[in-house]
């Protein structure tokens, strides 16, 4: 089954209403784009040369919990990730190594997979993250970032 | 004045709902980018000078209903257009296809009726404010890829909606 993953610009419309955003195909559309740029005006660099692009949700919530249910098999995950109280810890540990702040464990491809089948359905939508690998791409990635979600969505009851 | 411009993706959630997505800040937000790219690779040319941006009804029909139903706001409106014939309706197509592939420009006239679409779309029995979508049109040939892959990339997310509470 193909996973929904998405990224997101939600906008509550009206007090019962929340629209989500929902990305699955803005990273490899992504890849195409910086591909094509970086063709066009000869460079040589591809896009998995400029940046690291990550599809997240919009909050970890999943995979908290997925953590939370899972330390026992996986008994390199540091306890301050789930002992008592650790929401906060885990929340940044996770942001952090989307963000390429603190390194990948070998876990964590684990931890995304499966919470996010679980986010597909019923989750909060996702973003895509754009890291550069290089500062001097810093500008273009939050450009880009920009870009993908300049549009405004609005839900029409008819 | 500027009419409040949006590009569209609809997309049917469920049986009684369509979503909207409006791209008013959309041409804001690629001439940065595509500068930004042009700077970083030596190329001195800005956006403007290697693409066409143009915004329109994303439902084309829109239009015709405007054009067949408002009766007062006609200055300027070409007669050949308000033909309500297939002559009339064909003529209105062209110009509408040079406008999205950059090869006319929007006449006074079309901005007005754009704009009184977006502000009074309930005088035309339209539930919500009519979707729009952008174009992006390279004024050369060897940008034609990357055009069609900007817009692919804007388009590429999906919506959905929630209830809460």
């Amino acid at each position: 089954m193909k996973v929904v993953l998405h990224s997101f610009t939600d906008l509550i419309t009206n007090s019962s209403t929340t629209i989500y955003t929902f990305s699955d195909e803005s990273e490899q559309a992504l890849v195409s784009l910086i591909d094509e740029i970086c063709s066009t005006f000869g460079l040589k660099e591809r896009c998995v040369d400029l940046f690291s692009l990550n599809v997240m949700p919009n909050d970890n919530d999943r995979f908290i919990e997925w953590i939370s249910e899972h330390h026992d098999e996986y008994p390199e995950i540091p306890s301050s990730l789930y002992e008592k109280g650790s929401y906060r810890v885990a929340d940044n540990f996770i942001n952090n190594v989307c963000a390429g702040v603190i390194e990948k464990p070998l876990w964590f491809d684990t931890m995304k997979a499966e919470g996010m089948k679980f986010n597909a359905e019923y989750g909060p939508g996702t973003t895509l993250h754009v890291i550069p690998k290089n500062p001097k791409y810093e500008k273009i990635a939050k450009l880009v970032v920009k870009f993908l979600y300049s549009t405004d969505s609005r839900e029409c009851p008819s | 004045m500027q009419v409040k411009i949006h590009s569209a993706t609809g997309l049917i959630t469920n049986s009684s709902t369509v979503i909207f997505t409006y791209s008013d800040s959309c041409v804001d937000a690629i001439k940065p980018l595509v500068n930004e790219i042009l700077k970083l690779s030596g190329d001195e040319h800005k956006c403007d000078d290697i693409f066409s941006l143009v915004i329109t009804l994303e439902d084309s029909s829109e239009y015709f209903t405007w054009l067949s139903r408002e009766k007062t706001n006609h200055d300027g409106v070409p007669q050949a257009v308000l033909d309500a014939s297939s002559v009339g309706r064909e003529y209105f197509r062209s110009l509408l296809s040079d406008i999205k592939t950059g090869k006319a420009d929007k006449p006074d006239w079309f901005l007005r009726m754009e704009e009184d679409l977006a502000n009074n779309y309930w005088d035309y029995d339209m539930d919500w404010r009519p979707a729009t979508v952008l174009h992006v049109n390279a004024k050369n040939p060897k940008y034609d890829d990357l055009a069609r892959l900007v817009v692919e990339f804007l388009y590429s997310t999906e919506h959905d909606g929630g209830r809460q509470g």
